[in-house]
């Protein structure tokens, strides 16, 4: 990746919804330029821009992390993907197939989740509760990461 | 219970599907006027919103190797280990936990050596009681709680009696 890709996603890391004038000034380059780099990233490394709000802020006090695993790992799949209170859904190796990240207005609500859940035939899981967030999308921005270092020739 | 209205969770709905989103374009999704959607947005950004983040393909990026690492640590460690997570440049979100354990940090590598190096180098610094490590494999669903518009509604919707 170019290193002026790289200055333009580490603002856009930092602050999805800044101008592009703003950022044009901190990475010390033309807006059109800016632009350009912007739409180059959305068609390759930008999946999308989200705002992370503060969920208990919101009336969602309940964060809960699941490791899961199904006898039938697609039911399982897209029952995690019709619920709305399903945030996040990570395929991953090991003990469990999926790790998901889960939110609740209340205890009730987490409730009757799990009581879904259990519908699905042999679901095994592991349950944590977020007692509270230190950090949030942190990886980039932060000043940039060094190269791999190169192997010497001959 | 929810904590704001119905306008405002509709335009929380809209920055989580767009954070880049144009005023005048969620005006028009929501009928919200635009300097109403400026001042709301500015509100919510002092609390409510603690940040609008690009969410990025790591793997395109060169850092193919992520895991989720749940982490038990001695007493006397947890706010040392807490405050090298946060400082870490790899580690892209962390949490404080519980039922048994204390941290869950997401880490992004090149590669599994860099990870392998992180493990080792967090056991060489402190007292790790245990640890389980899930390597992703791939994102399924990512950041759609409150994406939806039709949330909104259900969830501001009147209660029954």
């Amino acid at each position: 990746m170019k290193a002026i890709d790289l200055k333009v996603l580490n603002e856009l890391r930092r602050d999805a919804r800044q101008s592009l004038a703003s950022i044009s000034l901190k990475a010390r380059m033309p807006a059109s330029t800016v632009l350009k780099v912007v739409r180059r990233l959305e068609k390759t490394v930008v999946k999308k821009y989200a705002s992370c709000p503060d969920y208990a802020g919101l009336g969602f006090p309940i964060r809960v992390m699941m490791a899961l695993k199904a006898d039938d790992r697609n039911a399982l799949k897209e029952f995690l993907m019709a619920e709305p209170c399903v945030n996040n859904v990570v395929k991953v190796s090991g003990e469990h197939e999926f790790l998901v990240e889960v939110l609740f207005d209340g205890l009730l609500g987490m409730e009757e989740f799990l009581e879904k859940l259990s519908a699905l035939s042999g679901v095994q899981k592991r349950v944590w509760h977020v007692v509270g967030e230190l950090k949030k999308e942190g990886f980039l921005p932060q000043p940039l990461l060094p190269e791999p270092s190169r192997q010497k020739r001959g | 219970m929810l904590s704001v209205s119905q306008r405002d969770l509709m335009v929380i709905s809209c920055l989580r599907r767009n954070a880049r989103e144009t005023l005048t374009a969620m005006s028009k999704k929501t009928r919200i006027p635009v300097s109403t959607l400026f001042d709301r947005i500015r509100h919510f950004e002092q609390g409510l919103i603690r940040k609008h983040a690009a969410i990025v393909d790591f793997a395109r990026l060169g850092y193919s190797t992520r895991a989720n690492i749940i982490l038990k640590v001695n007493k006397k460690d947890r706010d040392a280990v807490r405050d090298y997570l946060v400082r870490n440049s790899f580690v892209n979100c962390a949490y404080k936990i519980n039922n048994g354990y204390d941290f869950m940090a997401e880490v992004i590598f090149r590669n599994m050596a860099e990870l392998e190096d992180f493990l080792g180098t967090l056991e060489d610094k402190f007292k790790v009681v245990d640890k389980h490590v899930y390597y992703v494999i791939d994102d399924i669903k990512k950041e759609e709680f409150l994406a939806s518009p039709q949330l909104a509604e259900v969830l501001c919707a009147p209660q029954p009696a």
